[in-house]
């Protein structure tokens, strides 16, 4: 036994550790993709608490002799690479050399492999990057990682950990990922010594996913198929008509290697678009194949980034292919049946809450460039008048110079056209609530909610807002000190009735409908992983739950104000949102949501005459709301031109 | 084709086929009827390819033949004409004139061709008289869940055993049931019967005061009432084992009188929740006490003697589905079955010898 020194450059294998090591399943990965590149028939994976405890893979590939599983430990040490032009035309799922020795520089690791041409396999201990014994150990012919104590040496990686429930989720929907990949071979992954997956090799695709997903999901899948020169694309996509309310379920391969890449994820929307309302996603299984010449993919040491070197013609190749295969299939109206307009919204942005920079942009906003306590009023484009929607800014002048702001939405478009200041809004909005309830209204932007007055200097605008009559029986037209107001009348309403809901929906009791007969429902592997940990969450917000055997739970019991199949659709919203530890909000959104549907349907419609007692009494409540700049949907319900503009637009300046 | 036919004959089964006729029909010739005039009689065929009906009228025939004319609107010119002889004579082409007193109409036809073909039974049929399938649809169709969703609850399944007639119904939150003894040969039969094909069946049952036949094949069911013929697709898909459910152990009893119970549940009601409609019953030695509350709204209450003397019970449940078992059971005795205030509770009639109707709801818990 030759006595290994400790590497000069552990150091920098604990440095790479960041970066390849970020979390329990990204050492599921690393050690998958050598098991696949070893020619594996069969890959096995153990946790225990969430990879914390322990990680364990392994395989019945050809194994390592003990000279190389030493080496392996190397950083920069791999089979797979010979020479520079190896690189090029990478053909491996790994090849960097880094992942070893990462891994080994932050946790406790052992190696047991043999191959088929030696006698005894060999067992290799390796502590913090410390090598502390290599042994002869009686082996099957293959080879097992083994590790524990993931960042015990590394304590501030430890803290940023995310709980059991996420890591489990993560490493699931991985071996999830690498099971779809490769339907030849077998997987297996044990949670806590509970089986979450096990298939057995699958002919083909179709039936892989039958194994890790069940009928349902299988059911109304449609068959991908496109070529483009060497490219290739194939796989499954859902069809229109059954969507998912995240991205969750799209998976991306290229060359059997799993990425997350936007070139794909925007071919795919835009193949479904119009056909599927904004705010859901399809599901997808795509795999690309490319000639490695083609495709770039290190750029990162996780590798699940890439560059494309012709990406329009991968972007072009997705979209079409995608676009033939749901051709024949229809858009339907999804289960909540949403209201027409929404079909043809487009997709939401990813970040709820935009810049002001990005809006001013976005909107080709003039603005002052400085903010400046005594800022006069921009300089509005000539003979035009400035039109400004008060959500953002609902006290200028009148509220006196310590709060003033520079007004930061305005448009220069002219008075008469209101729906023009709209419109370029609507485009880039994210929408709120409604969304799965529906509104008559059309959504309108949401960022005016982030600026808003303290409430005491509106009621004292409230004070002095005087209704002067209506327009078109539709607009209260109102005057207050710094000029004219003109308040949406139906949108004034739902926005006040929107907070008494809201308010009620939350302070309600949770009332639960038992189910006469039990309802069972298949989980995916990564939500089964999550659902230990929801469970009593769920339980909370009145699910009665229990698991069967393996991934199927039966529910016994829902909240009484769903209907059992909108239940059913919250209950797997809220077991896919682990992910991003967006839990708990999902049932304060769909609260929301219901009060921003029943506000819609009660409050006073336009092309209605208000009495001036009534116009009073609209303008007093929204002046008490939290935010009656905009309403539930995010349009705006009061636009403002200040004396100041209509003095300009008469030229009196 | 030319035929006379009496307009008050010819309504009536114009009036009964409706309902078939898919109002915003996807395929235009679905909003069509076929009239095919042949051995002394008037043939007419509508349907929407789930559920058909074919029936006949006597009429004059002068000349046989077929043709294809619009639902709705042969169904509103016969109705609107005067109560006499109505002469009907395929002309030129698809065109029909309709003659009637002084009265004359052409309406364009489509050649019988487009029609879609409607499945025919060759078999025996099985008799059951009118008024068991009446009490079986209007005791069950209510608890047909309305989410399109859940496919195989989207009707109500019908069983023909030894001695038995059964029909089931239910949307996962509450099931009826309802039993007939009855000998009715060999056959047996277990199927599903989809709501928009009860709707028709209770509307054709209320016609005839006889009995209805009923016949059976691996699709499609047939029911026959005289020259009246009901023809369904059946559900596909799996029933829950509603026999899981019905209690076995509820043995707490509470006796009242229907009307002043449903009244009671009714006012109190008013002050449930808007979306659960959750009301409480808490039944003590003696008497029922109904509450409701609403948060922001206010609250309700109401004591109601009852014939008991078991433990005391607590349970909630959604007045709605209270009240839709009153719907059908207004007056007489009804019987309140508890085990517990968790577990499924049976209502019944006290007093009904020729069926065995349970009505079986779950608690809430609040």
């Amino acid at each position: 036994m030759s006595k290994i020194r400790v590497l000069p450059d552990s150091l920098a294998n604990k440095i790479a550790a960041g970066e390849v090591v970020e979390r329990p399943a990204s050492i599921i990965k690393e050690l998958i993709e050598n098991s696949i590149d070893a020619g594996a028939k069969a890959v096995h994976v153990a946790v225990e608490a969430g990879g914390r405890r322990l990680l364990r893979v392994s395989d019945d590939g050809e194994g390592m002799s003990r000279d190389d599983a030493i080496l392996a430990f190397e950083r920069h040490a791999t089979s797979k690479l010979k020479t520079a032009e190896d690189l090029e035309a990478i053909t491996t799922l790994g090849f960097r050399g880094e992942a070893l020795a990462s891994i080994a520089s932050v946790a406790k690791v052992r190696l047991r492999t043999q191959t088929a041409d030696d006698l005894a396999g060999t067992e290799i201990e390796i502590s913090g990057g410390r090598m502390l014994n290599v042994r002869d150990v009686a082996f099957a012919r293959g080879a097992e990682f083994e590790i524990r104590d993931l960042f015990f040496n590394v304590p501030a990686r430890r803290k940023f950990l995310k709980s059991e429930a996420t890591e489990s989720f993560h490493i699931a929907n991985l071996v999830t990922h690498y099971a779809l990949a490769n339907p030849e071979l077998s997987f297996t992954l044990t949670n806590n010594g509970r089986d979450s997956i096990r298939v057995t090799p699958a002919p083909d695709l179709r039936e892989r996913a039958y194994q890790l997903f069940g009928g349902n999901f299988i059911g109304d899948l449609i068959e991908v198929r496109g070529e483009a020169g060497e490219m290739r694309v194939r796989g499954f996509v859902s069809s229109p008509s059954s969507t998912r309310t995240t991205k969750d379920s799209q998976y991306f391969f290229i060359n059997g290697r799993y990425v997350r890449d936007k070139v794909i994820s925007r071919a795919l929307i835009e193949a479904y678009r119009a056909m599927i309302p904004a705010g859901v996603y399809p599901s997808a299984m795509l795999f690309v194949e490319l000639p490695p010449a083609e495709v770039d993919v290190n750029v990162h040491p996780a590798k699940t980034e890439v560059r494309f070197v012709r990406s329009a013609i991968v972007h072009d190749l997705i979209r079409d292919s995608v676009r033939a295969a749901i051709g024949g299939a229809k858009p339907v109206i999804t289960h909540f049946s949403e209201p027409a307009h929404e079909l043809v919204e487009p997709p939401p942005l990813p970040a709820p809450r935009i810049t002001r920079e990005e809006l001013r942009t976005a909107f080709r906003i003039q603005s002052p460039s400085a903010p400046a306590p005594t800022a006069p009023a921009p300089q509005p484009q000539q003979g035009k008048m400035e039109l400004r929607a008060v959500a953002e800014e609902p006290v200028s002048e009148a509220a006196g110079a310590s709060v003033f702001e520079p007004p930061p939405l305005e448009s220069t478009s002219p008075v008469a056209d209101v729906e023009s200041v709209r419109e370029p809004v609507a485009v880039n909005e994210a929408p709120r609530y409604g969304k799965r309830l529906g509104c008559l209204g059309q959504r309108g932007p949401d960022a005016a909610s982030s600026n808003l007055k303290p409430a005491h200097n509106l009621t004292l605008i409230a004070y002095e807002v005087n209704p002067l009559g209506q327009l078109h029986n539709s607009f209260i037209i109102a005057a207050d000190r710094t000029g004219l107001l003109l308040i949406d009348q139906h949108v004034a309403h739902e926005r006040i009735l929107f907070e008494l809901h809201w308010q009620a929906l939350r302070n309600r009791r949770i009332e639960v409908q038992r189910l006469l007969l039990p309802e069972t429902l298949d989980l995916t592997p990564a939500q089964a992983a999550a659902f230990e940990q929801v469970a009593p969450e769920l339980e909370q917000n009145g699910f009665e739950l229990g698991r069967l055997s393996g991934r199927t739970i039966s529910i016994k019991a829902l909240p009484a104000v769903l209907s059992p199949g909108a239940a059913q659709a919250l209950l797997l919203e809220l077991l896919d949102a682990i992910e991003d530890e967006r839990r708990g909000l999902t049932l304060d959104e769909l609260h929301a949501e219901i009060a921003a549907s029943l506000a819609c349907r009660a409050a006073i419609k336009i092309n209605m005459p208000l009495a001036p007692e009534k116009m009073h009494w609209l303008i007093d409540e929204l002046m008490k709301k939290e935010n009656p700049a905009t309403c539930p949907h995010g349009r705006p319900i009061i636009l403002r031109i200040t004396a100041r503009e209509i003095e300009k637009g008469f030229q009196r300046t | 084709m030319h035929l006379k036919i009496s307009k008050t004959a010819f309504l009536k089964e114009l009036n009964l086929i409706q309902g078939v006729v898919e109002k915003k029909s996807t395929i235009p010739i679905l909003s069509n009827l076929l009239l095919e005039a042949k051995d002394g009689e008037l043939g007419i065929k509508g349907t929407d390819l789930d559920v058909s009906i074919s029936t006949r009228c006597v009429a004059e025939i002068k000349q046989e033949g077929s043709i294809c004319l619009q639902a709705k609107k042969l169904f509103e010119i016969v109705r609107a004409l005067p109560e006499a002889e109505i002469e009907l004579k395929r002309g030129d082409g698809d065109q029909v004139g309709i003659v009637c007193e002084r009265s004359r109409f052409k309406m364009l036809g489509l050649a019988r061709d487009n029609f879609p073909e409607i499945h025919d039974f060759q078999g025996e049929y099985t008799a059951v008289p009118a008024d068991v399938i009446r009490t079986f649809i209007n005791r069950t169709s209510f608890a047909i869940t309305n989410e399109e969703s859940r496919y195989a609850l989207n009707g109500a399944k019908f069983e023909v055993g030894d001695n038995h007639l059964r029909m089931v119904a239910t949307d996962g939150h509450r099931l009826s049931f309802i039993e007939h003894k009855a000998e009715v040969g060999e056959k047996k039969l277990d199927v599903l019967i989809p709501r928009k094909t009860l709707a028709e069946l209770g509307r054709l049952s209320a016609e005839t005061e006889e009995s209805v036949e009923f016949g059976y094949t691996e699709n499609h069911l047939f029911f026959r009432f005289g020259k009246r013929l009901l023809i369904s697709r059946t559900l596909s898909g799996q029933f829950p084992n509603y026999d899981l459910v019905l209690p076995k152990e509820n043995n707490n009893r509470v006796a009242a009188e229907a009307g002043p119970l449903a009244a009671a549940i009714r006012r109190v009601a008013l002050m449930a929740d808007e979306r659960s409609h959750a009301i409480k019953f808490d039944v003590t030695e003696g008497q029922a006490n109904i509450t409701s509350q609403a948060s922001d709204v206010g609250e309700a209450g109401e004591t109601m003697p009852v014939e008991y003397a078991g433990p005391v019970i607590n349970a909630a449940f959604n007045a709605q589905y209270l009240l839709d078992f009153f719907g059908v059971v207004s007056d007489g005795e009804i019987v309140l079955e508890f085990k517990d205030g968790q577990s499924q509770a049976q209502l019944r009639a006290k007093n009904e010898s020729d069926y065995d109707f349970r009505y079986i709801i779950m608690p809430m818990r609040l």
